[in-house]
C-alpha cells in the first residue's frame, strides 16, 4: 500500500479546469518529470516549497489553494 | 521512467546477476582449496567490470525499449532526466546501502587483525558491497512506487 503524506493537494481539478492540462505539460511548465506529477498528484510525494510555489504560479493561485494539510486527528 | 529510475533497475539486475556467476565461479574453487592457492583478482576485477557493463546495456536497452513501446502506442518517446525527487530518491537509497557496506568495512578490520587470508577479507568486502548495492537499489525503487 502506497505511503501517503499528510499533504493532500487539487492539482487534478486545477489541471482540469486549465483546460484539461496534461501531467505532462504541467510537469514541463515546472521543470519536473511527469512521474514526480503523478507521484504529487497521488499523496505519495511531498515536492519542495520550490515546486509546490512553481506548480501554483502555473495555474495563477496561491499555494494554499493547491496544497493542504491535513489536521492530525491522532494528536 | 526517468533516466534515474532505469539506472537504478539496471543496477538491481547488475547486482543480483554478477553476484550469482561470481558465486557461482567462486564457491567450486574455495572448496577444498588454502585461500593462497586460489585465483580470486582476476575473478573479482572482471565482476566489477562486469556491473558497470551491465549497468550501462541495461540502461541502453531500456531507453531503447521503452522509446519503441512508446511510439508503438502512438506516444512520445519520454527522455527525461531526473527532478528534486529523484535526488531525493537517489540519496535515501546510497545512505541505506553505504550503512550496509559499513558492516562489511567493520568485518573488515576484525578480520585483518585476527590475520585472515587477504581472500576472505577482499570476499567479505565484495559480497557486502554487493549486497549493499541490492539493498539500495530496492529501496529506490520501492521509493518510486511507493513513495519516500
Amino acid at each position: 500500500m502506497p505511503r501517503s503524506t499528510k499533504v493532500t493537494n487539487d492539482i487534478r481539478t486545477l489541471r482540469f479546469m486549465h483546460g484539461e492540462m496534461t501531467q505532462a505539460a504541467l510537469a514541463k511548465s515546472v521543470g519536473v518529470t511527469r512521474q514526480t506529477i503523478i507521484a504529487i498528484e497521488q499523496g505519495r510525494y511531498s515536492p519542495s516549497l520550490e515546486v509546490a510555489f512553481q506548480i501554483a504560479r502555473v495555474f495563477g493561485v496561491p499555494l494554499e489553494s493547491v496544497f493542504s494539510y491535513a489536521d492530525d486527528v491522532d494528536a | 521512467m526517468s533516466m534515474q529510475q532505469r539506472t537504478v533497475w539496471a543496477s538491481l539486475i547488475a547486482f543480483i546477476l554478477v553476484g550469482i556467476v561470481y558465486a557461482a565461479v567462486m564457491i567450486p574453487r574455495t572448496i577444498g582449496s588454502s585461500p593462497e592457492a586460489i585465483s580470486w583478482v582476476w575473478p573479482m576485477g572482471i565482476a566489477m567490470g562486469s556491473i558497470v557493463v551491465v549497468i550501462i546495456a541495461g540502461v541502453i536497452v531500456s531507453t531503447i525499449g521503452g522509446a519503441i513501446s512508446a511510439t508503438v502506442r502512438g506516444e512520445e518517446p519520454e527522455f527525461e532526466e531526473g527532478d528534486e525527487r529523484d535526488k531525493q530518491i537517489e540519496n535515501y537509497g546510497d545512505a541505506k546501502g553505504l550503512s550496509v557496506g559499513s558492516f562489511g568495512a567493520l568485518g573488515a578490520i576484525i578480520l585483518a587483525m585476527n590475520d585472515v587470508d587477504p581472500f576472505w577479507i577482499a570476499q567479505l568486502l565484495f559480497a557486502v558491497g554487493l549486497l549493499g548495492g541490492i539493498v539500495g537499489a530496492a529501496l529506490k525503487l520501492r521509493a518510486y512506487s511507493r513513495g519516500l
